[in-house]
């Protein structure tokens, strides 16, 4: 019972860090930068939800009542915007001008938009009338059906949020599968990612398909962001810092440039996790460690599979 | 005659080295023009200049009256200009399909299917393995793959660099006879090789480069028996 129990709230934790991991590989797959400000898209992300829920939902969040379902999906739109604005914006202002600089470049610079990030939501949120501080945690609204009770089948303890968070990441995945294997502008986006030079003779406009993985992840990111507003029941401007770091180890775990070792290694990850808090005894033990566990996994693949479960040892470039 | 393509006192150059010191040519509609030299001779970097992977220092390229140096590299294969690269560079994990409708990713007319089945009736080895990743293709069908996939543009102009390279002698000869095919069809070919032998044999005119200049030129049977030629190229005394 303990492990089904682990499973499932491996499988939350997991489908979350999967969201967003997916984010660093499209981007990594594409223009090989590891685009560290991610995780404050997420963060974005849950500000905007929230945002949309003040601004349209205000009576409900004031009374302390749940909103109606319906709000969910327009949270996920504003959400969605957030953080889908920010990250062209970052593309186009940071990025872009740095394409054929050195790679410690955008790295150093991605740690700049990070700092930056997290410091305007903090000082500035608060700042935008009838919005509330953001120096501390804000409490995340509860909504109709994806918020309440938890449900117990089998003597298990399954919150809402967590239906939500899995669904979720079932839902962009197939929707990513169909994408990058059906349509005409993903299989441009692969080829973007095998040989750039060769897309460009094909006619693809490289700049144009660095903008849509850009876009790819922050909507992930985004509706990830909401799944942890649900979850925990409060946003902050560091919420992404350590979701970042952990989808991070994720991606790389499941194999860098790919999409599906992004989701097997967030999977995976959210899983030992959640197994290491149960079964590690002792001192060791208890969810105090479990990020010591993450990490630790991440200096393990590093050193012994570097091209992590799913990835390719050489870049087959013929 | 006005030509399609026309090459002036091109200069290109890596940082400051010069790879190509002010050459000028022209490929008239209908024609197969041969670039031959050696390796470095600046072949490569000129055709990857005309698709505008590289930008110039100096000189002009024209392509049917329109200037390509200010094109973006992604908007030059819709003008009807293809280019098969040096070394294939098919999309290894695509299928070979994949690789073939991204050649016509610029295109939005209907007739994309029909050109599909001509491109497999020319490589009929490529319809029986539609569906196999590219990457797993040997050179020589790699090599039609890349054409096939050159000719989903229905380009006016194909530029092919070196598709002999690396192949047997029998798959070359195959190649060789596509690209005359390609010609009877009504494509102009501008051809670069090191196998100088195979390239002025079909070429109505050809160039022989040498540390980015033009050294010589002529039709390609007046190059073929010129003793410059035959010493430097095709190993003869």
């Amino acid at each position: 019972m303990d492990f089904a129990q682990q499973l499932v709230n491996g499988l939350t934790l997991g489908s979350l860090y999967a969201l967003i991991a997916v984010g660093y590989t499209v981007v990594y797959g594409i223009i090989q930068l590891i685009n560290f400000a991610h995780g404050e898209i997420f963060m974005v992300g849950a500000f905007g939800a929230l945002s949309t829920a003040l601004l349209f939902f205000r009576s409900y969040v004031d009374g302390g009542q749940m909103l109606p379902f319906w709000a969910l999906p327009v949270m996920i739109i504003g959400a969605v915007a957030a953080s889908v604005t920010i990250a062209v914006l970052m593309e186009r202002i940071a990025y872009r001008p740095l394409r054929n600089a050195p790679r410690l470049a955008p790295l150093i610079t991605a740690i700049g938009i990070s700092v930056f990030l997290q410091e305007a939501v903090r000082l500035l949120y608060g700042k935008i009338p009838s919005f509330p501080d953001a120096k501390q945690k804000v409490p995340f609204p509860k909504i109709a059906i994806v918020s309440g009770d938890a449900w117990t089948p089998f003597g298990l303890t399954i919150q809402r949020s967590t239906i939500f968070t899995v669904g979720a990441l079932i839902i962009c995945a197939a929707g990513l599968f169909y994408f990058v294997s059906r349509t005409k502008t993903g299989r441009a986006m692969q080829a973007v990612s095998q040989d750039p030079d060769t897309a460009r003779l094909m006619g693809i406009n490289v700049d144009r398909i660095i903008v849509v993985a850009f876009v790819i992840g922050a909507t992930l990111a985004a509706i990830a962001g909401i799944a942890q507003g649900l979850q925990v029941t409060n946003v902050n401007f560091k919420m992404g810092f350590l979701a970042g770091l952990k989808a991070f180890t994720a991606a790389v775990l499941g194999g860098i440039g790919n999409v599906w070792g992004a989701v097997l290694g967030g999977l995976t990850l959210g899983i030992v996790e959640a197994m290491a808090i149960q079964f590690i005894p002792g001192t060791f033990g208890g969810s105090s460690w479990k990020d010591v566990w993450a990490f630790a996994i991440l200096i393990l693949v590093l050193v012994f599979r570097p091209q992590g479960l799913l990835g390719a040892k050489v870049v087959d470039r013929a | 005659m006005s030509a399609m393509l026309e090459v002036k006192d091109l200069v290109v150059s890596y940082g400051k080295i010069k790879a190509v010191k002010g050459i000028s040519f022209t490929v008239g509609e209908g024609e197969v023009v041969s670039l031959i030299g050696t390796n470095g001779a600046g072949k490569t970097t000129t055709l990857r200049t005309i698709s505008g992977l590289l930008r110039p220092v100096s000189g002009s390229i024209t392509f049917n009256g329109q200037d390509l140096t200010k094109v973006q590299a992604h908007d030059i294969v819709a003008l009807g200009l293809a280019h098969s690269p040096e070394g294939r560079r098919i999309f290894p994990k695509l299928s070979v399909e994949e690789n073939l409708m991204l050649g016509a990713f610029s295109r939005k007319d209907k007739s994309i299917r029909s050109d599909l089945q001509a491109a497999f009736e020319l490589f009929p080895i490529l319809e029986e393995r539609r569906a196999q990743p590219a990457g797993t293709f040997s050179g020589g069908e790699q090599q039609m793959l890349a054409m096939g996939r050159a000719m989903m543009s229905r380009p006016k102009l194909l530029m092919l660099d070196e598709p002999s390279m690396g192949l047997s002698p029998l798959m070359m000869k195959r190649i060789m006879t596509t690209v005359s095919t390609l010609q009877e069809q009504g494509t102009t070919i501008l051809l670069v090789e090191q196998n100088a032998q195979a390239a002025l044999k079909r070429a109505t005119k050809g160039y022989v480069l040498e540390v980015g200049k033009i050294v010589l030129s002529g039709t390609g049977k007046e190059l073929l028996e010129s003793d410059d030629v035959r010493k430097a190229y095709l190993g003869e005394d």
